[in-house]
This record gives C-alpha cells, structure tokens and sequence, in this order.
C-alpha cells in the first residue's frame, strides 16, 4: 500500500454496501483552543463502549470523561451542563470518590449522534512512593469498558500502577421524609420522633455519578502499558514490560501472574512486553506483543505459566532495509484483534500489519502509514520522535483500519478495496458537516498545490490515540488536547 | 573498459592481482574505500554517543531503555566488525573504545557504579518464588540482601557473590529500595583501602570525572564507624 496519501474514500462501512466509497465529515471537536496547552489537559486514551453510545476518554491529569451520543429527540431533564472539555484547559478538581454532573432542566433537540458530556471525574491522582523516592504518574494510560449488564456503566482505567473499576450510574429520583433526617440533611432529635413515616421518591435533575468500586494496586513492578477485559466478562489481564496479570474483578487483594519475561540476569534483558489483549471470544487465548516485533499467543488452557507460547508470530527481516534503527522500528506498539477474532492488527512505527492467526510466518497485509520517514530515522532518533506509540483499531466490520501520525493526520485503509486515505485533524476544516479532503505527503521532487512536504510536517502534531464506533462509521480522534468526532457523510 | 579509459570507477572492473592498472584510478578508489568506512565510523560514533546521552538522561522507561540498548550493542557489533575504531572524536569517546570489548550493558553497569547509582533486587517476588502476589507484600523486598560496598573494604571482596544487576534494574531500582539498600549506592572510590576485583572497574573509574565532588566534601569517618557497626551486626 502507498505510504502517501490515496484516494477519496473508503467502502466497507457496516452501513455501506460493497464497493461503495465513504466520506467522512467533521462532526465535533471537544477540547479548549489554546495555543499553549496544559500538559494535563493532552488525551492519553480514547476509547468506546459496547454500544457506542458512550465514549471515554482519558487524560495526562488523570481525569475522565465520559460522552454520550444523544438521541434525535431529547427529554428535557438529560442535558449536560458542566463539562471539563468545555473549559479553557482549567483542571477541574471533583470528589475523588463521587462527582456527580447536574444536569438542567433546560430542553434542546440535538442532532442525532451528537456526543455531549455525561460524565467527569478524577480517576487517579498523582502519588508518590517515599519508599522508592519515585513519583507515580496520574496519566491515565487505558481505559476498558465492562460489558454493561444493568443499568450502570463500569469501565476500568489504569495509571502505570494502579487499575480502577469504576460505575458509572443515574440517579433520577431522590428519597424524602426520611425519620431520622431532616430534609436539609440534618439528624432529627430522636427523643422529638413521635410518628414513623415511609420515605417517599420523589423525582430530581437526572445526575450521573461516578464511584470508585474495586482498586487494583500493587501488583506490578514496571509500568502498566496495557489492560483488557475477558470475554468470560469475570476477570481481566493487565501488562507491564516485563509481567503480565490475570485478575478477577471481585477480588482486589490478589492476581496470578501469567507472564514473566524478567531474567534472571537483567543484564540479559533485550526484549520487554509492549501491548496485550485477550481473544473477543476465547476466554483462555490472549496475546501479547514485545519490542522486538513479535506477538506471542497464549492459551492459558495448556499452562498456569503462560511463559511458553503457543504461537510466535514473526515476520522475517528484510535484509536489503536493515538500518541502526530496525529494532526500534520494529518494536509493536499496539496490538488488536479484530472483532471477528480470525485476524489480530499490529501497529510499530512505520507500518500496520494484519496477521491471520492461523499463519505465523507473516502478515497477511502490510500497510504503509508513513514510509516517507523512512529516511529521516536519524532526526526522529534524535528527537526522541521514533519511540512515539501510535495505537491502531479496527472497523466495526473489521473492513477498514485506522491509526495516526504526524501533522495531526490519521491514516484509514480499506482492506476490501485496497485503498487508503490520510486525513487531518484540523480547526481550520472543523466546519459542520464538512467533508474531510484527503492530504497527501510529497515524497520528492516538485509538491503539488494541496501537498505537504516532509520537511514541513509538524512532529509535535501527532495523533497516537484514535477509536471507531463499534457499530457505526463514527471514529473519534485524540489531537493533542482535542478530540475529533468524524462521521460518514451518510450518518 | 580498459584500465586508463573512461571514467573512473569503483571496484567493479576485475583485476590481475598484480596489476594495479591506471594510478589514478587506484588511488581514487583506495581514496573513496577509505572515505566510506570513515563516514560509516564517524556515524557511528555519532550515534553511539547520541545513544549514550539518551540512555542517561531519557525519561524513565524501560522500554526506551531496552531499545538504545540494543541499538548500543547494534552499533558496538558494528565498529568491532568494521576493525579497529576510527580516532577518536573527544574525549568522552576515548573512554569507550578500551571497552569496546565489552557488553553496552557492562559499560553502562560501570558508568552507573561510578555515578553512585545501584541496582536492586525486584520488589514483588515472594521469597519462595511463588508469582502469586497479593497487593500486601507488592512493596516489600524478597528478602535478598545486597552487601554494602562498604563492606568491600575490610574483608575479601564479597561483590562478585553478588551480581551485579545491570543498567535496566535502574529503572526500577528505586522501586526496588528496601531499608538494607540505603548504602549500597554510595560511591566510595575515594575512601577505599583495598583494590576493587575487577580491573575494568579501576580503569574506568581513572577515565570517569565526576564533577563537583571531591574526597575534601565528604567526611567518612562517622558513617565509615556507623556503618562497621551494622556490619558487624
């Protein structure tokens, strides 16, 4: 595939028929427009729910917040009021335990797929371990969601030490005419109690809270890069560079370990874990990827100690391109499966690879996201660029691929047609339902009108974290302090 | 193409061993043999110390560390295999190429000695190996004691029991603190009453400066007795 950009559009949507091509349109940008931006305010995670109807993003502050799609015709009591995205980059501080959104009784009609904020609050704070002198980052590094089950959301984030289960809810009616409290809260005299009353609910402003219900800390040494909940919807894995953990959901106070890939002699240390994910539908089966480019499956079936793979996929190296910096090239900084769970993506830094997993020798597709860097490996060494981890994620059909660069483009490639596009993530094209035109990178030679030469990128502009709806041709796309909402022009 | 015709070119015209044909020609290509593995050498001197600043000031990642690491050792096999090194740069890379023979990690082992910096043992393996671990004992220590430096200076060298854990474990070695690691990351080469085993160590310590520090600023005589008395505990 050609590492520059492409054509028009992709086809493949879930929506869209075979062969026909998809335009995406700008649909919302969250995030304030300062020039100069709050290291905390810069999106570390974005991710959707099942449905797609919630979509959560984590930030450098440690904080979360959660948006809702809203429907074509709204109830009046569930407008959202109080948004940190709203707010000029300022950290807004909430309980660390509850935050609660009051939401008006003002009403509004939305247009459909709307995503308007349903949830903030401060998921993990900045620690610091006085036995180890080390100051523990809030940065939340992922967010998972749980299946939801009930009425509630959960999802779970995690810092580089510490995983969260937190529940998110609605309240929408509050309880009167309790017996031993006044209606302002205070405790009543219990000697001046002459009746019993039943409390009665009453209705209230719907308010969405958010509490912390499982803490899952200690348990990893190095620093967490990855988390992924079980399609048993019962336990989780996390990841660090050197160990992976299985954890139950209920149970805080203990985790197996599955992986170990510390040596003895750290002396001898080349290789560490750089993602993990479990199987969409086999609950025994996960992989995980490492700095050297190579992702191992697991099937916890056959071990307690999933230290031996049961698969090792590798593409051999091709001596003809072989640099100072393969190794760094090659390191995998992303890994998913696809929804279907046939095929697992790979992300290192030049490329996105589709594996089948039933073929371990290579990758059945190579897409090249910007092979124009080739070249320019020394500066990116230099400046630190080359160890950037771009995240990768698939279609809800599992047609089209998407993932990030530089310059705050994002690149999507149509595995059925072939074709790949880059995009922008820009203010200067955030028009209302305007429609994304391609961008193209000038690899040499004399640059078009509408092209921009590789020296003239901005690698400060990079776009590491992007999301697709599960469902729907919707993708969210995190550019530094602002997160992007594109549709197909059909949505 | 005979010898003297044409232009010049670079080894591509097959030649009797003892015909060394048109001078010109001979000497533009033993000039531009010469130039090519220069510049490869020149190169990776460059990106040798460029990885070496990265390594030690970089940001706190393992994974960084791991891969200029490995690109240290990439480049290491590369000088060895190009043959002797190319003149030094500076003085910061004449230090390196009398350990040329060595592992980036030893190198990097060494540097971290001298620079007071230790490594520890892991923090969340239980005592009897067992990978089961529960968030209780996540920030005690396994129980393994490394031996004060210190304890070097009166009795027969005990560091070689005692391996010495590498660069990565600086990662996490302040994770790994437990209360007996206090004094194993002070530098004392200038107190020392005996000479260290390894040989590498004493060279490199005379080639390592390390600025602002002088034996006149420390005062070792109370800590040296404090320390004796928890050695001999």
């Amino acid at each position: 595939m050609a590492g520059a950009g492409g054509g028009g559009g992709l086809g493949g949507g879930p929506a869209a028929m075979g062969g026909s091509d998809l335009q995406w349109c700008f649909s919302q940008v969250k995030g304030a427009i300062d020039e100069d931006v709050a290291e905390a305010d810069i999106i570390s995670t974005v991710e959707f729910n099942y449905s797609g109807d919630l979509l959560a993003t984590g930030d450098k502050g440690g904080r979360v917040v959660i948006f809702q799609k809203e429907q074509e015709m709204v109830s009046p009591l569930r407008v959202a009021v109080s948004s940190a995205r709203h707010s000029c980059g300022a950290r807004g501080r909430h309980s660390p335990y509850v935050a609660m959104s009051r939401l008006s009784n003002k009403s509004r009609l939305h247009s459909r797929g709307e995503y308007n904020v349903y949830s903030t609050f401060q998921s993990h704070e900045p620690e610091f371990d006085y036995l180890k002198s080390l100051e523990i980052e809030e940065k939340i590094n992922k967010i998972r969601w749980l299946p939801q089950q009930n009425a509630a959301h959960f999802l779970l984030s995690t810092n580089d030490k510490t995983i969260k289960l937190w529940k998110i809810s609605e309240r929408d009616k509050r309880a009167e005419g309790y017996n031993l409290k006044d209606e302002d809260g205070r405790l009543r005299d219990p000697f001046r109690i002459t009746a019993l009353r039943v409390p009665i609910l009453k209705p209230m402003d719907l308010m969405v809270e958010a509490s912390p219900r499982r803490i899952f800390a200690n348990a990893h040494t190095y620093h967490i890069n990855s988390i992924s909940v079980n399609s048993d919807h019962e336990t989780y894995l996390s990841a660090d560079d050197l160990r992976i953990n299985l954890w139950h959901l209920e149970i805080t106070d203990r985790s197996f370990n599955i992986v170990d890939i510390k040596p003895v002699n750290m002396e001898e240390l080349t290789e560490v874990i750089t993602a993990a994910e479990f199987h969409p539908h086999q609950c025994n089966v996960f992989v995980y990827s490492s700095s050297k480019g190579t992702i191992r499956l697991c099937d916890m079936r056959s071990s307690a100690l999933c230290d031996r793979h049961s698969k090792f996929f590798e593409e051999p190296e091709d001596p003809s391109s072989r640099s100072f910096f393969s190794e760094i090239i090659s390191s995998i900084s992303d890994v998913k499966f696809s929804h279907s769970g046939r095929y697992m993506m790979t992300r290192d830094y030049l490329s996105v690879k589709v594996w089948d997993l039933n073929m371990e020798t290579r990758p059945v597709e190579t897409y090249q996201v910007h092979e124009y860097l080739r070249s320019k490996l020394c500066s990116l060494y230099e400046n630190d660029c080359i160890f950037d981890k771009f995240e990768c994620c698939w279609s809800g059909s599992d047609s089209a691929l998407m993932t990030g660069s530089y310059n705050n483009f994002f690149r999507m490639f149509d595995r059925s047609m072939r074709r790949d596009v880059t995009l922008e993530a820009s203010r200067e094209s955030s028009k209302p339902r305007a429609i994304l035109k391609p961008r193209k990178v000038c690899t040499g030679g004399k640059r078009k009108k509408d092209e921009i030469s590789v020296d003239s990128l901005d690698f400060n502009k990079k776009i590491l974290h992007t999301a697709w709806h599960p469902l729907d041709n919707v993708i969210a796309v995190a550019a530094t302090n602002n997160l992007y909402i594109f549709q197909d022009k059909a949505n | 193409m005979e010898p003297g015709s044409g232009p010049m070119v670079v080894g591509v015209k097959r030649k009797h061993p003892g015909d060394h044909g048109d001078p010109e020609e001979v000497e533009a290509g033993k000039e531009s043999q010469e130039q090519a593995p220069f510049s490869q050498s020149n190169l990776c001197q460059t990106l040798l110390q460029l990885s070496m600043d990265k390594f030690q000031l970089g940001p706190p990642s393992l994974l960084r560390q791991v891969l200029i690491t490995n690109t240290l050792n990439h480049l290491r096999e590369k000088m060895s295999l190009e043959g002797s090194p190319a003149p030094c740069q500076g003085p910061g890379l004449e230090m390196l190429f009398p350990l040329t023979a060595q592992s980036a990690n030893a190198l990097l082992r060494e540097l971290e000695e001298l620079l007071g910096l230790r490594a520890t043992q892991d923090c969340c393996e239980a005592p009897d190996g067992t990978r089961a671990s529960t968030s209780a004992d996540g920030l005690l220590g396994d129980g393994q004691q490394i031996p004060s430096p210190l304890g070097a200076l009166t009795s027969p060298p005990v560091r070689a029991e005692e391996p010495l854990r590498g660069s990565f474990e600086i990662m996490s070695h302040l994770g790994d603190l437990v209360p007996e690691d206090f004094f194993t990351d002070m530098d004392t080469s200038d107190v020392e009453r005996e000479p260290w085993p390894s040989a590498s160590f004493a060279s490199s310590s005379a080639a390592v400066c390390f600025p602002g520090q002088s034996a006149a600023e420390w005062d070792w005589t109370e800590l040296d007795q404090i320390l004796e008395i928890i050695k001999g505990s």
